[in-house]
């Protein structure tokens, strides 16, 4: 298993939480409690079918209760299975899991769905803590989808601690999209756990859209040789939101893959962070490693930081990154408005471009139709605040 | 501090019976203020500087030695050094022969000249090159034109108001650890002062070389170039230098006013201990310059082949409008050294612009580490940034890591980092063999191509030398 399923609790000094507001987390954390009672009237399945834009296999959980109505897990071929467990002692929250059997290829996306739902009455933001695990057996293949929505707050906020552990045998594959929409004042902090086996691939999507305040920690263990990751993301930031993505890769073994494509867009007050750090153990052979994040600034309130860091303790590697900050490109604007594109509607385009070039290689046809119409409402959104906000580059356009 | 407090210290010594013993050749192991007083006293200070270097030391206790960086080294006892020493004359040698035949074959493969090596040696040098007469001839030089460049101790007997107004300006001793034990203690060092609009007639290096003083492990050096003034001024020597003291914690600050320019190259090859990692010099300096007016240029280069362990961030404050900063690196690190080194560039002012380019050269079982920072404030309106940063690995038991931080807070700014490490390529090498290089004789070549970047902005004389400084400190560890 990999540190970080061992790790002490996280302090200010902890490089892996630098960009993350841990008093602020904490402090939400002291405030909030555990939710009781019943799901919320307002979670039906439309508004779950909306949140996924998809129908079919789905396990629900509201404030992290599972929620049988609104799940659906009885039309699964032999070998692929969508339970709840609960953890040992009761205690604990009940855990999705999603099995797939040695040799067994699913193509239909399997769903898990986590819903925030704040309490109407109650002032204090409730505590839901989400558990996942996925496990693919020698030979599997299947698509997963794990999407973490929320409902706006009256008074009250929510906050998530999700954890979703992902375990693939030799040559076992898997797509797997995570993607966070929770309210814009929702709290989110979550941790993506995946090891390897041999020859094994993951291809990963993670969309960050949604929290005031959300961490999305990806560690993936190469555990087996030929094992081979492809992470790639998008977070656009606005408001007064702070997204941190933290990446980690861990090389334990030769012949390995990994490449994570991470863009980021802030905008407003929105402060956006990605820290990627690439690991190659000693004694490891044919380490072909690459990382790249690309980040843009849209206002003059906004921040975006980056940390791409590498770590390397063996020879036989290659490993690059690169990490690039600026701004939307001048010249391509120009070009859009010089053929009458408003100036709201062009810079919509640009962003929306630039974010596509990440989720445009998600495999799944539906989902990647889901993620874009996520994006483009994302892009223009973003286009109209910093639009506002941003001094004209030249002359107003006229009315 | 108010004058009571000044008055209690006072009494305080003389209730310990402390006397500032000027004829003292070695302080009493410890760090204490009775210390302190007594490098104050015995360099004849004034008293705003002891009061200043106290401030340190009281700062100084209150700090925990930082952990955070890569690097291993078992911990330091400050209370068991000895603060300040007498400058010890170098023992004087009859000739070459007594020369250590290790030592000497370096030099000649550094071709370091006949002279030099005396010199540097120890042997006394023969009328006809008196390198004592070339430097009063440097000194004139220098004095006509306006520049004043003395030791720290002259500085501040003879330019107290520049030194009062510019000391810790940069680094304070609030900055870090190593910053306040330097403050504290720092026993000498260099002061450059270029006056306005003089372009500094020599590279200072030129002069240093012949000059080359004592300074002690606690060494502080302050530039200052005024209002279009330029200086370029390189610190060190290609040579091996032995070094009774391990730890070296230096301060560098340097001060570029409107329109001016300061150029600062290290090279440092300090004694890196021996092939299985005991003993060796660590390094842990902290060097800034300041950018403070508008227009102004700082650029740092450095190549860092000794040391057991290096660990400094030559960085640069842009606050000046369109002020520039560069930093060039190269770091070599073989059998068991350690380098945790990079630079920070803060943006504060319009239009400012950095450039970083380091390269990373590990071998055998060494640690190589960049570790760099770029900060665009708000108020940096079309800052811009660049910076790679490249790491070779020779053998398989070594290891480079890239630790950058990026942090934009403006959104005109353009930065850009990339990064790449990999080993020294296969086809490259058997290229260079098949045209009948040997392996050894290859690898240097495709290493040096690898430093040529930084190595061009080296002065000229140095950049041959450390091409074949970097031979010397890979032999072995390649082919």
């Amino acid at each position: 298993m990999s540190v970080t399923a061992h790790a002490p609790i996280p302090t200010e000094r902890d490089e892996r939480w630098h960009y993350a507001p841990l008093d602020e987390i904490n402090a939400r954390m002291e405030r909030s409690v555990a939710p009781c009672g019943d799901v919320p009237t307002s979670v039906t399945p439309m508004l779950i079918d909306a949140m996924v834009g998809a129908t079919g296999a789905r396990l629900v959980f509201v404030n992290g209760m599972h929620t049988a109505e609104l799940s659906d897990c009885h039309q699964l071929p032999a070998g692929v299975r969508c339970d709840v467990s609960n953890t040992s002692g009761g205690g604990g929250p009940p855990v999705a899991t999603v099995t797939v059997d040695e040799g067994v290829r699913f193509e239909e996306p399997l769903r898990v769905v986590h819903v925030a739902v704040p309490d109407a009455d109650a002032v204090k933001s409730l505590l839901s803590r989400a558990r996942t695990i996925i496990e693919l057996g020698t030979d599997a293949h299947a698509v997963v989808v794990e999407t973490f929505g929320g409902l706006d707050g009256s008074r009250a906020s929510t906050m998530t601690e999700s954890s979703t552990t992902i375990r693939l045998g030799d040559r076992a594959e898997l797509a797997y999209y995570r993607i966070q929409i929770e309210a814009l004042d929702a709290t989110h902090v979550g941790h993506t756990l995946i090891d390897q086996g041999a020859d094994s691939s993951v291809g990963m999507t993670s969309v960050t859209l949604g929290g005031d305040i959300a961490r999305n920690a990806i560690h993936v263990h190469l555990d087996g040789p030929g094992a081979r990751a492809d992470l790639a993301g998008i977070a656009v930031t606005g408001g007064h939101q702070r997204h941190d993505t933290v990446v980690t890769i861990d090389h334990a073994a030769s012949r390995c893959t990994s490449n994570q494509r991470f863009n980021g867009v802030v905008d407003d007050h929105g402060r956006g962070a990605f820290s990627g750090e690439i690991v190659v153990q000693p004694g490891t052979t044919g380490t072909d490693a690459h990382q790249s994040s690309r980040n843009l600034v849209l206002d003059p309130n906004a921040e975006a930081d980056a940390r791409p860091w590498l770590r390397i303790l063996a020879d036989d590697v290659r490993c690059t990154h690169g990490a690039t900050v600026g701004r939307l490109d001048d010249d391509a604007l120009h070009y859009l408005r010089s053929r009458g594109i408003p100036l709201v509607a062009a810079r919509a385009m640009l962003i929306d471009a630039f974010l596509r070039n990440v989720t445009d290689s998600i495999a799944h046809e539906a989902v990647r139709a889901h993620v874009a119409a996520l994006v483009t409402s994302a892009a223009s959104e973003a286009s109209e605040a910093s639009t506002r906000a941003t001094r004209p580059a030249w002359p107003v356009e006229h009315p | 501090m108010t004058s009571n407090m000044v008055e209690d210290l006072v009494e305080r010594e003389y209730a310990f019976g402390f006397h500032s013993d000027v004829d003292t050749e070695l302080a009493p192991k410890g760090l204490s203020e009775d210390v302190v007083r007594l490098i104050s006293a015995k360099k004849d200070e004034p008293d705003w500087l002891l009061e200043w270097r106290l401030g340190a030391l009281r700062h100084f206790l209150t700090l925990v030695e930082p952990k955070w960086p890569n690097l291993q080294y078992p911990p330091i006892d400050y209370q068991d050094m000895h603060y300040w020493a007498a400058p010890k004359p170098k023992p004087q040698l009859a000739s070459l022969d007594e020369v250590d035949p290790e030592i000497r074959a370096t030099f000649d493969k550094l071709g370091i000249s006949l002279d030099e090596q005396k010199r540097l040696s120890g042997v006394a040098v023969d009328a006809i090159l008196d390198s004592v007469s070339v430097a009063t001839t440097f000194k004139k030089t220098l004095a006509e034109a306006g520049v004043i460049f003395c030791s720290f101790s002259d500085a501040v007997r003879e330019h107290p108001d520049l030194v009062r107004k510019y000391l810790g300006s940069v680094v304070g001793y609030r900055d870090n650890f190593f910053a306040a034990l330097n403050s504290a203690v720092f026993s000498d060092g260099s002061f450059c002062f270029i006056p306005a609009g003089v372009r500094c007639p020599m590279e200072l290096s030129t002069y240093f070389r012949i000059n080359a003083a004592q300074t002690g492990q606690f060494e502080r050096t302050l530039i200052i170039a005024e209002e279009g003034a330029s200086v370029s001024y390189l610190e060190g020597c290609t040579a091996p230098m032995r070094d009774e003291n391990q730890l070296h914690a230096a301060v560098v600050e340097l001060i570029a006013l409107d329109d001016a320019s300061i150029k600062y190259s290290t090279v440092q090859n300090w004694y890196p201990g021996d092939a299985d990692g005991k003993g060796g010099i660590y390094n842990f300096v902290t060097k800034r310059g300041r950018c403070a007016g508008a227009r102004s240029k700082i650029s740092w280069t450095q190549v860092e082949t000794g040391s057991a362990i290096t660990w400094k961030y030559p960085s640069v404050i842009l606050q000046g409008d369109d002020s520039v900063g560069e930093f060039y690196s190269v770091a070599v690190t073989t059998n068991y050294q350690q380098a945790d080194t990079g630079t920070k560039m803060i943006h504060i002012g319009r239009n400012t612009r950095s450039t970083i380019l380091s390269k990373g050269i590990s071998a055998g079982h060494a640690q190589n580490t960049y570790r760099g920072l770029v900060k665009i404030l708000r108020s940096a309106t079309g800052a811009r940034n660049h910076t790679r940063c490249d790491s070779l690995l020779i053998g398989a038991d070594c290891g480079a890591h890239t630790f950058p931080y990026v942090e934009v807070k403006n959104d005109t700014a353009q930065v850009e980092h990339e990064a790449s490490t990999s080993k020294i390529s296969e086809d490259q090498l058997f290229y260079c063999r098949q045209r009948g290089l040997t392996e050894e004789d290859a690898s240097t070549m495709i290493v040096n191509g690898f430093c040529r970047e930084v190595f061009d902005e080296l002065p000229m004389e140095y950049a041959v030398e450390a091409q074949a400084l970097m031979r010397v400190s890979l032999e072995g560890a390649v082919g």
